[in-house]
């Protein structure tokens, strides 16, 4: 197996290099061809049909950290709900650690977990400890293993303090520790990760990527599928992402590669009073305007640029200087995560998500 | 590589199952010791509740055999609650909490979590209705004691599978609803102590007492019970005690086999509705 | 001053309007219906079998219609007095609403008692079907005259208001014991069943009880709203006081527990606040 080491300045894992991955139906952790999932809301004549996915297609080599970003309402959560057999797809096939997810899900069941985010952590009454022992029970894991993972765990996720302490008295970000170490107790082939690290707080969301990291690098043929909106976590931690939104995968590559697609030219974020015309900076050669950010408290806004060198941002600052206007701040980057995600999908996850909280105060 | 732990294992689900049950088991058996007033919710207080029917029978001048009906079926009340509480409404109460999708995802079988879920019911519950049998026999001075101890202590285990087996039966069915469930159980509650004579002999309620005790273990157990305590002349017994056996043998099989039945059928419905998944209904 | 009112009233009459949905909206009109009606028609269908095994006279026997009377009014107990503390745990730990509700203005006692209205509405619903059945069906006569249902409405919300004090130190404790929060409600009313008269007179009851009983606002109820439905002599213990005397009984123990009610909720919320109580989930 051909390894190489990938140049991620925070992971130090060795991960199998995509192109030689087996993404074929039987040899994959994870594939799915055609996954549509329609979902009917309401009865009668007012009943609605919301379509969650329009034709997933997806391959998971055995030892990838694969992401799935998109902003809320994309459809992670019911792709990771059809792949660990909580849900039927409308149409579509689905193969976990190699079985058919839709007739033997018994077979996949054995060999995955999946952790929800947020802090549901089982039931208040058991201890943290006792905890981790039940939820190895349903896997059957015998009870001398179960307890010895129980504690390598505790350890290594920073529950250790809080081992025989009730799950109720556990603030949220303990909770969710719990929650996150419960889907590693059973010693699974696939774990999948929705919206792991929501909500937590910084030590907790670091502790848990750690803790990925070590688990991922232990052994080879381990395979995390996670749902994010974070763009730094998937930036951070996976080894090729995809990028979903409105029920499609629009694009699947490892984050360099997502990158190398955007193309070569230099990010500039120009910030400018808000009102400021920006229609002739477009104008301006070796010069795209990506977006604007809305206005903020400080009575500014962001233009995103992309520029092919320094003469064409200089002819962006030289259009600002003729017409007077004020730059407030100017910065400049490589393409992000973030910009290849706009110029895939179109527009920034905040303001997808800023749409959406207005659409659905505007429903209300 | 493909690692299989599984692949030559062919014992592996049935410890998995026995280790799933027992697990779930834990949580109410052990647990449960951590916050002792639920003695006081769950034992103390409903069995209080139980005395009032007894006074009713006094108020009424009643034969004292009366107050023994009513002892006998609070005794079982408790198990019936038992089993529409914390087994019937189970599923959806994990939903809400958000474990069941865990459940789901975990390769034992439904029906083994059931199991579990019985077992410590069944543990906890016998508190309850052991306290009203000893508040009977001390406060009222009910007479309690079966002529043939061994066949009343069969026909109680036999009631017992057969009520939790129809407990799974309703854990199935509801798995997929939302709200209502906990309506349905609620309207369950004094409908079914009207139906399966838990205060007054079944033979009271006529052709409907014959309906009941061919499809209601409850009504079945009871009346068999309260035959081997009274006699069939006191107990105004409805079937002789030996059909009523023989009705609650073949009932534990059919209602099991109806719970698996329908435990599979409602996950696939919820699989390809998505109500599986949808909290707060 | 009349501004800060309306503004008092909005919560509540939100928290109203949820407390219908919440009740109403997960059915059809019929099956909700045969829902509402189940229970306190099967628990007079048990007294009326009972009943009937026993003595096998009519249903017009004032024996009967005492305890009839008795067990359809009880059914403010199961569905307001229940309500309120379900309500309680409900939110906290199915909506997880709880912590949101306790922050806002408005304060937790506003919201139940708002969330409970509905309770109270499909209460006299129910109430008034079982004594309708018990008209219709099993023969009884009541004396259905102006001063009698004007007396009878003005009883029944005094009534209602002890029932809903009572339940407002439940909540309280659903607050505090939140892990029986669950099991409480239904434990509760049962004690109750037993101590107020409902279905016997309290004369039987050990004297230990009795005192018991008559510091409740529901037995001083049950015994006027009998006696406006024309039932009297159901107990010798409720027996002494005249009609008048009974009512200024009935609005003293009524007004003692109101104030304590509010006194206690308050005193039991700040203990759940301190501990950190208002989020907890406790299921097992």
């Amino acid at each position: 197996m051909d390894l190489d080491v990938m140049h991620e300045p925070t992971s130090h894992r060795v991960t199998t290099a995509p192109e030689t991955l087996d993404l074929s139906r039987e040899g994959a952790a994870v594939w799915a061809s055609g996954l549509t999932r329609s979902f009917v809301s309401g009865r009668g004549r007012s009943a609605k049909t919301v379509h969650a996915l329009s034709g997933v297609d997806l391959g998971i080599g055995r030892g990838e950290l694969f992401g799935v970003l998109g902003p809320n309402g994309a459809g992670k959560t019911t792709t990771m709900k059809i792949l660990t057999t909580l849900l039927f797809p409308t149409t579509g096939e689905v193969r976990v650690a190699g079985f058919d997810a839709i007739a033997k899900p018994r077979d996949v069941r054995r060999r995955i977990s999946l952790v929800s985010g947020g802090d549901n952590a089982g039931y208040g009454i058991l201890t943290v400890r006792e905890s981790l022992w039940m939820f190895s029970q349903f896997y059957g894991v015998p009870s001398k293993l179960a307890r010895e993972r129980g504690e390598e765990l505790l350890d290594r996720l920073g529950l250790r303090e809080k081992a025989d302490e009730r799950v109720n008295r556990l603030s949220t970000g303990f909770k969710q520790r719990l929650n996150f170490a419960r889907g590693f107790v059973s010693d699974p082939e696939i774990v999948f990760l929705d919206e792991p690290t929501l909500g937590l707080d910084v030590e907790s969301a670091r502790n848990i990527r750690g803790f990925l990291r070590e688990w991922m690098a232990a052994e080879r043929t381990r395979t995390v599928v996670l749902t994010t909106h974070y763009m730094a976590e998937a930036d951070e931690l996976c080894d090729r992402i995809a990028i979903i939104d409105r029920g499609r995968i629009l694009a699947t590559d490892t984050p360099q590669g997502l990158r190398a697609r955007v193309s070569a030219d230099r990010r500039v974020v120009i910030e400018l009073e808000t009102g400021t015309p920006v229609d002739a900076l477009a104008r301006v050669p070796g010069v795209r305007l990506l977006r604007t950010t809305p206005p903020g408290e400080r009575g500014t806004f962001g233009v995103h640029l992309a520029v092919t060198d320094g003469r064409a941002l200089r002819g962006a600052l030289d259009v600002l200087g003729v017409e007077g206007r004020t730059i407030h701040n100017l910065s400049t980057h490589d393409p992000s995560l973030e910009d290849v995600f706009v110029a895939i999908v179109g527009r920034g996850l905040e303001e997808i998500e800023a749409d959406e909280a207005k659409r659905r105060a505007e429903g209300a | 590589m493909n690692r299989d732990r599984y692949a030559d294992d062919r014992l592996e689900p049935l410890r998995t199952n026995l280790r799933a049950a027992w697990a779930r088991a834990y949580v109410r058996i052990f647990a449960a010791s951590r916050e002792p007033s639920w003695i006081l919710f769950e034992t103390i207080m409903p069995v209080l509740g139980m005395f009032a029917y007894v006074y009713v029978y006094r108020a009424l001048g009643a034969p004292r055999e009366f107050e023994t009906f009513v002892v006998m079926g609070g005794v079982m009340m408790a198990y019936w609650l038992a089993v529409l509480w914390s087994m019937g409404t189970q599923w959806f109460f994990e939903k809400q909490e958000g474990n069941l999708e865990y459940y789901l995802v975990a390769p034992c079988s439904r029906m083994a979590i059931l199991a579990g879920m019985a077992l410590g019911g069944v543990v906890m519950t016998s508190m309850r209705a052991g306290l009203s049998l000893v508040a009977g026999v001390l406060l009222f001075r009910t007479n309690l004691m079966p002529g043939e101890p061994w066949l009343a202590l069969g026909v109680f285990l036999l009631t017992l599978g057969s009520l939790y087996a129809l407990g799974m039966c309703l854990a199935s069915l509801f798995l997929m609803y939302g709200r209502e469930v906990w309506h349905v159980s609620n309207a369950l509650a004094e409908p079914m102590y009207l139906v399966n004579g838990l205060y007054f002999p079944l033979k009271a309620l006529g052709p409907w007492g014959f309906a009941a005790i061919s499809t209601l273990p409850l009504a079945i157990g009871l009346d068999a019970m309260r035959q081997l305590v009274l006699g069939p002349v006191l107990a105004r017994g409805l079937l002789p005690v030996g059909t009523e056996v023989a009705l609650l043998a073949a009932s534990l099989p059919v209602n099991l086999g109806l719970a698996v039945w329908l435990l599979a059928r409602s996950e696939r419905i919820g699989k390809r509705t998505g109500a599986l998944i949808l909290r707060h209904q | 001053m009349a501004l800060r009112l309306e503004e008092r009233l909005r919560p509540v009459r939100a928290a109203a309007h949820l407390g219908f949905q919440i009740e109403t909206n997960w059915s059809d009109p019929l099956v909700f219906l045969v829902y509402a009606l189940a229970r306190p028609l099967a628990t007079s269908l048990i007294l009326l079998v009972m009943f009937k095994v026993v003595i096998g006279g009519a249903t017009t026997d004032p024996r009967f219609v005492a305890l009839y009377v008795g067990n359809a009014l009880y059914t403010y107990v199961l569905l307001l007095l229940v309500g309120l503390s379900w309500a309680i745990f409900e939110d906290r730990e199915q909506y997880r609403m709880l912590k949101y509700v306790a922050v806002a203005p408005m304060g937790l006692v506003s919201y139940l008692l708002g969330r409970s209205w509905a309770k109270f509405v499909l209460a006299t619903v129910s109430a008034s079907v079982v004594l309708g059945f018990g008209v219709g069906a099993l023969g009884m006569r009541f004396p259905f005259t102006l001063p009698s249902v004007a007396l009878g409405l003005g009883v029944t919300l005094v009534g209602a208001a002890g029932v809903a004090a009572v339940g407002l130190v439940l909540a309280g404790c659903a607050l505090v014991f939140a892990r029986q929060s669950m099991t409480m409600n239904e434990a509760t009313a049962s004690v109750l069943y037993l101590l107020c008269g409902v279905v016997f007179p309290p004369d039987l009851m050990p004297r230990l009880l009795h005192p018991v009983a008559l510091a409740l606002p529901m037995t001083w109820w049950l015994e006027a709203s009998r006696r406006i439905l024309g039932v009297r002599g159901f107990s010798t213990l409720l027996a002494q006081p005249g009609d008048a005397a009974l009512g200024a009984v009935l609005l003293a123990v009524t007004a003692a527990w109101v104030v304590g009610g509010f006194v206690v909720f308050a005193l039991l919320e700040r203990r759940a606040r301190s501990n950190g109580l208002l989020d907890i989930t406790t299921a097992w």
